[in-house]
């Protein structure tokens, strides 16, 4: 009798801990504790990409709307992204992955846009290409934001860019869609 | 080594959240009444022995805070989310009552964080000033100008320049703008800025003290 309560609830405090251990790194909202310690710029990078970049071993596979997309109306209760990759010929043949919060989200060829929806709250994005960018913003309610996956000689960037260039962007470059494929 | 020029970009936001001061929530005090208590130099027991009519104090809306950085913050080691602490440099008084004390914590959030990118590219960070401790310990939330009814802010755009060539100013009603020169992107600490009060504030007189000093004209809004 007493082996077998022993024996669950054992078990439940191994599911309990296995379940905090999936969950943990990809906390989509909540901020970062603030630190007694100054982080250094290294410790600072690691840990952004924990929370910002999604799994190893994903596959995302590309597909361009080459017909003009309606653009979504702006919702009023959460942010609106729009991801974009201009029409650099630096890693052309390279995917440029995003992800938000640990989890790929969408992946941008040359001249592509993808748009995503945010709750209000800081977040983490993850441009992965040819090296990752890395950044963080608080989102706020009904607003548009512009991130441009840069992919440069000597890396890729993520950046935040204003609300006229990307509406430019948006305009003139083709929607992107995605199939995630798991890698045997 | 890239000899490069990073700017970095900051923003202060207005925090349009009401006060924290839950107890102190009533109808807010019209401007006039603001306006003469903080014209009016009676000493403190005179404001504790007045009638029931007579009005509160109260911290009005637009009434400068003077704050610095506590500490160097760069772009490269926060993350969007996380709280930069900031310190008052001169005291708020209302009448002779200490509103806010030198010292007082006030707090900001990084709304943006980036650290220096490829191709000698400067990082980018933004934050907003979200509030003030009050002497009493109630928090009251703070925004970017003195007055966000104006609408043209372009002729007072250049605000100020604070250490290391930082320079900001009221880029919109709700924003400070800040550029700095060089390849950090770095808030150096004690770095000064001028916020406002974001609201009407009551103030119960029991609850502070009076100043020694009176510099009243210093801190009163215009």
């Amino acid at each position: 009798m007493w082996i077998a309560l022993l024996i669950v609830q054992t078990a439940a405090q191994f599911a309990r801990a296995q379940e905090s251990t999936a969950t943990s790194p990809q906390t989509p909202s909540s901020a970062p504790a603030a630190d007694e310690k100054p982080r250094s710029a290294r410790e600072t990078r690691e840990r952004l990409e924990r929370l910002a970049c999604g799994p190893q071993g994903v596959h995302l596979a590309h597909h361009t709307e080459k017909n003009p997309q309606p653009l979504p109306e702006q919702p009023p209760d959460k942010g609106l992204i729009y991801v974009i990759r201009n029409g650099s010929m630096v890693g052309a043949a390279i995917q440029a992955r995003f992800a938000m919060d640990g989890k790929w989200v969408g992946v941008n060829r040359v001249s592509n846009y993808f748009y995503i929806e945010a709750s209000p709250g800081p977040h983490y994005f993850c441009a992965d290409a040819n090296g990752r960018g890395l950044l963080s913003l608080v989102i706020e309610k009904g607003t548009t934001y512009y991130l441009q996956q840069n992919l440069t000689m000597s890396g890729t960037d993520l950046d935040l860019i204003n609300a006229e260039k990307g509406k430019q962007y948006v305009a003139k470059y083709h929607r992107s869609t995605f199939e995630e494929k798991h890698k045997n | 080594m890239h000899t490069v020029t990073v700017s970095v970009l900051l923003a202060f936001s207005l925090v349009l959240s009401v006060p924290l001061n839950t107890s102190q929530g009533s109808p807010l005090q019209p401007e006039e009444t603001s306006d003469s208590v903080l014209q009016d130099s009676s000493p403190q027991s005179d404001l504790h022995a007045s009638p029931p009519n007579t009005p509160k104090p109260a911290l009005t809306d637009g009434t400068p805070v003077h704050l610095k950085f506590a500490r160097t913050v760069v772009s490269s080691q926060v993350i969007a989310g996380e709280k930069v602490p900031l310190e008052v440099v001169d005291p708020v008084l209302v009448g002779d009552l200490v509103a806010i004390s030198r010292r007082a914590v006030a707090e900001a959030t990084v709304t943006v964080a980036q650290a220096k990118r490829t191709m000698g590219r400067g990082g980018h960070l933004e934050l907003k000033i979200e509030s003030v401790r009050l002497a009493d310990g109630e928090l009251v939330p703070l925004r970017a100008v003195k007055d966000v009814k104006g609408g043209d802010n372009q002729p007072a755009l250049l605000a100020g320049m604070g250490a290391a060539g930082l320079m900001y100013w009221a880029g919109s009603p709700v924003a400070f703008l800040f550029f700095a020169k060089g390849k950090s992107a770095t808030i150096p600490a004690g770095t000064e800025l001028t916020a406002y009060i974001a609201a009407e504030f009551p103030l119960d007189p029991s609850k502070f003290h009076a100043a020694d000093v009176i510099p009243q004209e210093k801190n009163a809004p215009k």
